[in-house]
């Protein structure tokens, strides 16, 4: 379900997306993760990591990875009851930070989600 | 095991309110969007509540039992800010949409409108339908930490053949 999610994120915007990690050459891009911490059949609940990674570590880096973090959210996140699918029932993000790492001159952009969905 | 029992029901909905156009009649386009009041929060929530009669004898054992009175009630949260919402939720409320405003108070008798809840799956969808006016009024919270949901509480009223709340299942066409 959370490929569902990266699917329609690809679609939806000019973003390049990886699972666990990225080669520097690629970026900027959103590196994703996720795992389940809930599954009883019927519901399951899983937390995606999406890091988003831009060059610099500037006050234009953090305005960018800023941008890339409110066109995403823009797209999953879910408004009272009403899902983002026929299957994911509630995407909320529930955390974050900004960090710098100047080994590799680039600004990151974590964030959160709590994915609620359909199991069967 | 059968598909029915397979069946297992997740997810909110959508809740409808409609002005009734025929006494004890649920219009046939409850469920039209026109009457879709908006996003909802929370969910929804039906309940039955049937008060039964036991007649008994002294030894305990019953003899006929009759239902004395039959409750249901549908409780959702409107999470769009809708002053005509706020109308139907208010049981002597007038809302005039030219200026926009809402007055509430001082009207005798309660308004009836025809409420719907509509919870779809992948391949079918379970539609709830009644009669009803709003049970308890509404509270409208503002605050800085969390976004205002209006409660809606509606108690059904029988419809002319005496049903109180209707469930339909229906197959996605």
């Amino acid at each position: 379900m959370i490929r569902e999610i990266i699917s329609y994120l690809r679609e939806k915007t000019e973003y390049k997306y990886y699972f666990g990690e990225a080669n520097i050459k690629n970026i900027p891009c959103v590196i994703y993760s996720f795992s389940d911490s809930l599954n009883n059949g019927t519901i399951r609940k899983s937390r995606l990591e999406l890091n988003i990674a831009v060059k610099g570590l500037n006050e234009n880096s953090i305005i960018k990875a800023e941008e890339i973090k409110n066109k995403i959210n823009s797209l999953i996140l879910t408004f009272g009851d009403r899902p983002l699918s026929a299957r994911i029932l509630s995407v909320e993000q529930n955390g974050g930070g900004l960090a710098r790492n100047e080994g590799a001159n680039t600004t990151h952009q974590f964030l959160y989600y709590d994915i609620i969905y359909k199991e069967r | 095991m059968d598909e029915k029992t397979e069946k297992v029901l997740l997810g909110s909905g959508h809740l409808f309110i409609a002005e009734i156009t025929e006494a004890g009649v649920i219009p046939e386009g409850l469920f039209e969007e026109a009457n879709n009041v908006g996003c909802i929060s929370g969910g929804a929530e039906l309940s039955y509540t049937p008060t039964l009669y036991d007649v008994e004898c002294d030894d305990g054992e019953i003899h006929n039992t009759y239902i004395t009175k039959e409750e249901v009630i549908l409780k959702s949260g409107i999470l769009n800010w809708d002053l005509a919402n706020l109308e139907k939720l208010s049981v002597g409320g007038a809302y005039n949409s030219a200026n926009k405003t809402l007055k509430i108070g001082g009207k005798k008798s309660v308004k009836q409108y025809a409420v719907g809840f509509k919870h779809e799956e992948d391949d079918y969808s379970v539609e709830i339908a009644m009669l009803g006016r709003a049970n308890k009024g509404f509270t409208v919270s503002f605050s800085k930490e969390k976004e205002t949901i209006t409660d809606a509480e509606f108690k059904a009223n029988k419809d002319s053949s005496g049903t109180l709340v209707t469930i339909v299942e229906k197959d996605a066409e």
